[in-house]
């Protein structure tokens, strides 16, 4: 410290350049803790993300890399990803399937939503009754519904018997067996969607529905005019979210399927598993394969957001 | 520092602006608190950190009381039993009461699982010794993860063990003149029937040939029992069943010298033959119609009359679950009558990780654990079949030992290169198409071989 004696506070007046400083000082210093806050996350995170996909992208550009030595290759990992024709076949089908489950999810999730929020009391155990399936882990989901779709005492073709259609053969027809995937994963993931939009529905203003039911707004015209709009923040993100983890689609491919019947359910992340790590030094492939999932997936979501944003 | 008296005033002003001034001895409380928690936060990660970095590796301490090994060799291999590690434990003691100087560590990984987790031990700390199956045995060895055993396996000590295993294990394991591994343990597939159905139908002799098979298969086939079946998907093993038809037509995935496809034009007819039992002559249910345990449910019903399984099964139906009927082995039929009839198989080898620090040690293991005293026992309690030629294991099951001594002689393996997997993997689809009647056999053949030729040597 300096020898002269500060002036006494209470004389103190900062001039605007001084406080000014002081200010920046001020949050500068408050930006540090932050980060050192940060700092624990920033490492797993350095770790565990962006070290991983720094040598992902490394990879794409060579063959081997994990059990023998790295090669490099230029583009030609790339190019396959571009030529090869199951590549196709898995983005097609990975596509078809999220277009089966994510509007399907939805309704119902959105359906239930509102019939728990109409329900005056009870519903307790009905919210824990659905979101049960979420919970349940992926094989045992699977061997579930192994049983549910089983040619001979399947409780679906049991169903259908009911009503005359013939037994139907779910996972052994190229036609049927993304549909019964989608079914199993619908099953899965209501109970999580049915949670969140009812917890949006309960968050709405009731007085928003008081008016509009004296201003004479039926049921349907209140959903339509009311709910629904105050509704996009959640939609917003239930569909960003959704289509991230439905791009992913692997576990009940693998323990169903295997992608089969003829590739009919192979999915992109199945693939790259087979490239990865059943088939011969085809770790560049996989590894340019994923990345172009990872672009087809920020591509999606930033459709996504650009058009619900708009209308937001 | 000097430091002043201040005023309440001053105090609340200065608390309120949230300026820290140390000349005065003042600072936030909460930018205190603030401070130094992400002050000690950020200091003990940065210790972990430089702790986790800068310190040699753990050494594993061992109990005092424990017998001091000078090495401990780790293997690793899927389970071929649901007490397989209860057989391995029994293994263990018997094996460091034989080698006081080594410790054993089994352990397992999944079948379903398999590639991954060898793929990921590889990269990382592997196992000493780890089984590796035939589809799998190229792969690994072609990457440098499998030590050079030749010195080993032609050691003067060893020249009696290595007469008594089968010679065509010796061209499995052998890489450009070196040997990668001891064969261990296999695994037949072929035909299981139901005595009592064919004989109600008034089979005595199950069919040699293709034609006999589909007469009896019409013959069996009732509203209620399908007369044949066999795997169709490729998860449930669809290929082991698939396999024996074309390879008694002289097909195989490749050319003997691995140089070129042999499935177009040779394979055309075994897959279109099956496809016909599904399609034309509908003893056989549709294609995809039930999975490989629906299958065996329904042949433990008797509700199939033939059924393409995998013989150690026979264990299940013969000793663990008995049947209720009379049960039969054989194997897939001829092209035609007096041709040739082969039996599938695959087979498992010990081999030494390359990375191994224990390669003496490990190799004590491989010694014991392939012998005919240790492996036969083995075999007879997994239900599976050896490949020594000196001996038999003694089974429980009599259809088993009807296998080792009749079938597993005459097993045409898998081919041993790189790619096969990823061949089989994607040649399938075709074949499938071709169950379903959506292309004749012969075209999928030709697809199938434009799939293997597109990976030969890439």
């Amino acid at each position: 410290m300096g020898d002269a004696a500060p002036a006494p506070i209470t004389q103190m007046r900062l001039s605007e350049a001084e406080h000014a400083r002081l200010r920046r000082q001020q949050a500068r210093r408050r930006a540090l803790v932050g980060y050192a806050f940060l700092l624990p996350n920033a490492v797993f995170f350095l770790a565990f993300l962006v070290f991983p996909i720094l040598f992902l992208l490394y990879l794409t550009f060579h063959n081997g890399g994990i059990i023998t030595p790295a090669t490099f290759v230029g583009l030609q990992n790339w190019q396959k990803a571009w030529t090869d024709p199951l590549v196709r076949t898995t983005i097609w089908n990975t596509v078809y399937y999220c277009l089966l489950a994510i509007p399907s999810v939805f309704v119902i999730g959105m359906v239930l939503a509102l019939c728990l929020q109409r329900a005056p009391r009870g519903s307790g155990p009905f919210r824990s009754l659905f979101y049960l399936p979420t919970l349940t882990p992926m094989v045992t989901a699977a061997l579930i519904w192994l049983f549910v779709v089983q040619r001979d005492f399947g409780a679906l073709n049991i169903m259908l018997g009911w009503v005359g259609i013939p037994p139907q053969n779910w996972l052994g027809n190229t036609s049927l067996v993304m549909p019964t995937i989608a079914m199993l994963e619908v099953w899965r993931g209501v109970g999580f969607w049915t949670l969140l939009f009812l917890a949006a529905l309960l968050a709405l203003p009731p007085e928003l529905y008081q008016a509009a039911t004296i201003d004479g707004a039926n049921g349907w015209q209140q959903f339509r005019h009311i709910t629904l709009p105050l509704m996009r923040p959640t939609f917003f993100f239930a569909v960003v979210m959704a289509t991230i983890w439905n791009l992913q689609l692997f576990d009940s491919v693998s323990i169903l399927t295997d992608g089969g019947p003829s590739n009919a359910s192979a999915t992109v992340v199945w693939y790259i598993y087979k490239a990865m790590f059943q088939f011969n030094d085809k770790t560049g492939f996989a590894a340019a394969l994923s990345f172009v999932l990872l672009l087809f997936i920020l591509f999606l979501t930033l459709i996504e957001i650009r058009l619900l944003r708009r209308r937001t | 520092m000097s430091k002043r008296v201040l005023s309440l005033a001053d105090r609340k002003r200065l608390r309120d602006e949230a300026i820290v001034d140390f000349r005065h001895g003042f600072i936030n409380r909460r930018e205190f608190l603030l401070r130094a928690t992400a002050a000690g936060v950020s200091a003990a990660f940065a210790g972990k950190i430089a702790t986790a970095v800068a310190a040699p590796a753990p050494t594993p301490q061992r109990s005092r009381w424990q017998r001091q090994a000078e090495a401990t060799v780790t293997v690793i291999k899927g389970p071929h039993h649901p007490d397989d590690a209860r057989f391995w434990e029994q293994m263990k003691a018997d094996f460091e009461a034989a080698h006081p100087d080594i410790a054993l560590n089994p352990t397992f990984f999944k079948w379903e699982t398999m590639d991954a987790e060898l793929t990921a031990g590889y990269a990382s700390e592997p196992a000493d010794v780890v089984y590796l199956v035939d589809l799998v045995l190229a792969k690994f060895v072609n990457a440098g993860q499998v030590a050079n055993i030749t010195d080993f396996v032609d050691a003067e000590s060893f020249a009696a063990d290595k007469a008594g295993i089968a010679p065509f294990t010796w061209d499995v394991t052998n890489f450009d003149g070196g040997t990668y591994g001891v064969g261990a343990l296999g695994a037949a597939f072929g035909i299981f029937y139901n005595e009592d159905l064919l004989e109600a139908a008034g089979i005595t002799e199950f069919p040699t040939t293709r034609e006999g098979l589909v007469e009896a298969a019409k013959a069996l086939t009732t509203d209620q029992v399908w007369g044949f079946q066999f795997r169709d998907s490729f998860p449930n093993y669809a290929h082991w069943d698939w396999l024996p038809y074309i390879h008694n037509d002289d097909a195989d995935v490749m050319t003997p010298d691995l140089t070129a496809q042999n499935l177009d034009p040779k394979g055309a007819a075994g897959t279109q033959y099956l496809a016909d039992m599904r399609l034309v002559h509908k003893v056989a249910p549709e294609a995809g119609a039930y999975d490989w345990n629906g299958s065996k449910a329904l042949f433990e019903a008797g509700r199939i009359a033939i059924l393409h399984d995998e013989f150690p099964q026979a264990v299940v139906w013969q000793v663990d679950k008995p049947v209720s009927f009379g049960l039969g082995v054989a194997q897939a039929p001829a092209t035609t009558e007096g041709g040739k009839q082969t039996t599938m198989g695959n087979f498992g080898y010990a081999t030494i990780s390359e990375k191994s620090p224990n390669k003496e040690a490990a190799w004590e293991l491989v010694k014991w654990w392939t012998s005919a005293d240790v492996i036969n026992p083995y075999a007879a309690q997994i239900g599976l079949s050896t490949v020594r030629i000196d001996s038999s294991p003694d089974y429980t099951s009599s259809l088993l030992q009807k296998v080792q001594e009749e079938y597993v002689p005459k097993v045409q393996g898998i081919q041993i290169a790189d790619n096969y997997y990823e061949m089989l993997t994607n040649l399938w689809p075709e074949v499938e198409r071709a169950y379903r009647g959506e292309q004749s056999g012969a075209d999928a053949m030709v697809k199938a071989g434009e799939i293997v030729t597109g990976l030969l040597g890439s």
